[in-house]
């Protein structure tokens, strides 16, 4: 698993590319890494699922473990490149209702542009 | 049958519920007499539904149906009855245990025997009254789609493993009279094209005949399509299917429905219903044209059935399951005298799970000083899990939108499932938050010590227990289970977080280990229920009294009036201490001494003014020693 800071503009985003299978210290791992950058004040964070064929249920709860505060804070997280399995999986837990799916990472980007437009002019 | 003979009137739990109905019915006895005024009730009910002529015809089958109920009981069971007072229906002794009838399971037995050798082991004495979720044959929705309302599932047990638990506990059944199993014999005959069921179910010849005008004002606990088509003897029909394409709405225009209904609602009482819960009966009368909820045809039909039973079966209470905005809800009650005796409080849990997320009781105590029932024969069911997830319609005009979506969102974090309702507009609403009680207020992956956590989730759960109502429990919420968020990936359904089985000999061990987190939840609950049902202050019809006492204590002043004293019940929902400053004049008590039902401490008062501090997510029931209480 891959975690990187991307900078487009005025928006930063966590970007955390999966590996085959979300389970057992995977799903550890991405619960700690999303903890600490939520500490550390990011706000915006996609998931990229290209390589994803399984996810467990441990790792789809690590994947939302801290979806109440990154919302509060005026975030989210965008999901990118769903396989089909995957995309029904999330169908089922209704997760595909929590996580905004977009094409590809600049259409994430867009996203959170607006998100944090309405953020700022909001406040 | 000697009718005249005089029966000597026993206790309730002294009755043996195995003769209170004859096998077969009585008829060298004088019928049963329906009093005149109830004769007018019931007609009236029937006209409204029905127009007069038809009226007739369905006053007269349900009346037999009454009659042939009435001969089937014993002669003690009507002097049994003789003495039933309705405001004592429901009393501080009254807890119910909600569970499905093979949630338990041993491999040497039937899920039925381990339910009663679990219930005999553990609850005898604590609980009394057992919601055993629906026992008949099923196709889908874990017992949900009935097959067959009057047979016992098989391979959970027969009846007479039933009436074996019926010893010791009374029974609540469901009355899922909403809808059938597209596998049930009346569907597979309306299949066929038989004429006699021809008019069971609503049906349209196209998907068409339903506007999108229509379909946007329905109001549905489901986004699935509300038409689902079936190949019938005669072609393709389009059936009505709120909840499940397996789920078949009846069709109460159809007078026949509604007797037959009647007959299986004294089926159950024969055999040993002392609770009906009207299954999802908001949606019982459909018209197209309104939101399809709550129509008052619905409402006087759950007045039929009172009726009915108040003059063959006065003991039996009906609860109505509507998982609806709380205003809504408590329609249910009707006057107070002419609908349902409980109903679900659904507003209960979401506002105590948002009180322990956020650490700030306000809004459940602003919420829980407004409530109130019509009378003193009816009360509200004070749960906070059960089979089903946490219903959050009830919240809607309580809670912010954005607080509900901040609930749901910590629910996630917490492991659990969002479950979405379609609104007229098309766009997605929460419906249900899918989460066991004890992952919802403890977060797994936290921490923190055990005993903080068994601490937090036994004050979330006295809430219940100390309000104006009769309270009930999940099994898996007495045993506090963890999610399994496993089955939910495997059965694809998002309740099954809720609803694991359990192995027998597993659940024995770990409730007789002292050190499982099992055996302390299990042993904390036990105490407080233990506690309650000791304190006639908690009788369902004793005042009570919300105080504010700040954002993190929720207080409640219950009173037994007839005793002149009160149970103060306090409970800490922060992990911080709170202190507590209560000038007991404030609260019109002049009491020098209080003592805590549940750890028998005694509570110094001086100058008039109770000081105490309430540890994190304590709890205290002060009981006041002398004093008066307006």
């Amino acid at each position: 698993m891959e975690t990187k800071k991307v900078v487009k503009g005025m928006v930063t985003a966590v970007v955390f590319e999966l590996p085959v299978r979300i389970e057992g210290e995977v799903g550890t791992r991405i619960r700690k890494e999303l903890a600490h950058f939520v500490e550390a004040g990011e706000r915006f964070f996609v998931y990229d699922l290209s390589n994803v064929h399984y996810i467990d249920s441990a790792g789809l709860g690590a994947m939302v473990s801290k979806i109440a505060t990154i919302r509060s804070n005026g975030g989210d997280i965008v999901i990118i490149h769903p396989t089909d399995f995957i995309r029904e999986l999330l169908q089922v837990t209704n997760l595909d209702q929590v996580f905004k799916e977009c094409d590809n990472l600049d259409c994430a980007f867009d996203y959170f542009r607006k998100k944090q437009d309405a953020v700022s002019h909001a406040s | 049958m000697e009718a005249s003979k005089k029966f000597e009137v026993i206790p309730e739990n002294q009755l043996d519920w195995s003769k209170c109905h004859l096998p077969e019915p009585d008829y060298s006895r004088p019928p049963l007499e329906i009093p005149w005024h109830y004769k007018e009730r019931i007609l009236d009910k029937l006209i409204f539904l029905y127009g007069v002529d038809v009226a007739w015809k369905a006053f007269l089958e349900i009346e037999r149906l009454m009659k042939v109920y009435y001969a089937h009981k014993s002669p003690g069971m009507i002097e049994w009855e003789k003495e039933f007072k309705p405001e004592n229906r429901f009393t501080e002794k009254d807890v119910i245990l909600i569970t499905y009838g093979d949630l338990i399971r041993d491999p040497k037995k039937k899920p039925l025997e381990t339910l009663e050798e679990f219930c005999s082991t553990y609850l005898k004495g604590t609980i009394n009254t057992l919601h055993i979720l629906p026992f008949f044959p099923y196709s889908s929705d874990r017992g949900f789609a009935v097959m067959d309302f009057e047979q016992v599932d098989p391979t959970l047990g027969t009846w007479d493993d039933i009436l074996r638990l019926k010893k010791n506990f009374r029974l609540m059944f469901d009355g899922v009279f909403n809808h059938v199993s597209s596998k049930s014999r009346w569907f597979q005959e309306f299949l066929n094209q038989n004429p006699d069921y021809e008019d069971f179910f609503i049906v349209f010849s196209t998907k068409d005949q339903l506007s999108e005008d229509h379909l946007r004002i329905i109001v549905r606990p489901r986004t699935s399509e509300v038409l689902t088509p079936f190949r019938t003897l005669n072609g393709e029909r389009w059936v009505w299917t709120t909840f499940s394409p397996d789920q078949i709405d009846l069709n109460y225009r159809n007078h026949r429905v509604l007797e037959k209904m009647v007959d299986i609602l004294l089926y159950y009482v024969r055999r040993g219903a002392d609770i009906l819960r009207l299954d999802a009966v908001t949606y019982l009368w459909t018209e197209l044209g309104t939101e399809c909820v709550h129509l008052q045809q619905t409402h006087a039909i759950i007045k039929l059935f009172r009726d009915i039973l108040n003059v063959v079966a006065p003991h039996v209470a009906i609860i109505t399951e509507t998982n609806v905005p709380h205003a809504e809800n408590i329609t249910y009650f009707g006057n107070g005298e002419d609908e349902a005796q409980m109903v679900y409080n659904f507003a209960l849990p979401p506002l105590v799970l948002h009180t322990f997320q956020t650490g700030d009781a306000t809004e459940l105590t602003r919420w829980a000083a407004s409530l109130e029932t019509p009378s003193p024969y009816t009360t509200f069911f004070n749960f906070l899990d059960s089979h089903d997830g946490i219903g959050v319609m009830a919240v809607r005009n309580i809670l912010t939108d954005e607080q509900i979506e901040a609930m749901a969102m910590r629910v996630l974090e917490h492991g659990g499932f969002i479950s979405y309702k379609r609104n007229g507009d098309g766009s997605l609403s929460p419906y249900e938050l899918n989460i066991t009680w004890f992952s919802a207020i403890n977060r797994e992956d936290a921490e923190e010590p055990v005993e903080l956590q068994v601490q937090r989730y036994l004050a979330s759960r006295s809430i219940a227990l100390v309000l104006q109502g009769v309270p009930g429990v999940y099994l898996h919420g007495l045993l506090g289970s963890k999610n399994d968020a496993d089955a939910v990936l495997v059965e694809k359904q998002r309740r099954s977080i809720n609803r694991k089985n359990i192995d027998r000999s597993s659940l024995f061990e770990a409730l007789e280990n002292p050190e499982t987190t099992t055996h302390k939840i299990t042993n904390g609950f036990v105490r407080l229920i233990k506690t309650r049902i000791q304190e006639p202050a908690f009788h369902p019809n004793a005042p009570q009294r919300i105080l504010a006492l700040g954002s993190g204590v929720f207080a409640v002043l219950r009173t037994n009036n007839q005793e002149q004293y009160g149970v103060l019940c306090l409970t800490n929902v922060t992990p911080q201490k709170q202190e507590i400053v209560l000038p007991l004049e404030e609260i019109g008590v002049s009491t020098p001494a209080w003592y805590d039902l549940i750890s028998r401490d005694e509570i110094q008062v001086r100058d008039n003014v109770l000081r105490l501090t309430l540890k994190p997510y304590g709890i205290y029931w002060l009981k006041s020693i002398a004093g008066s209480i307006p």
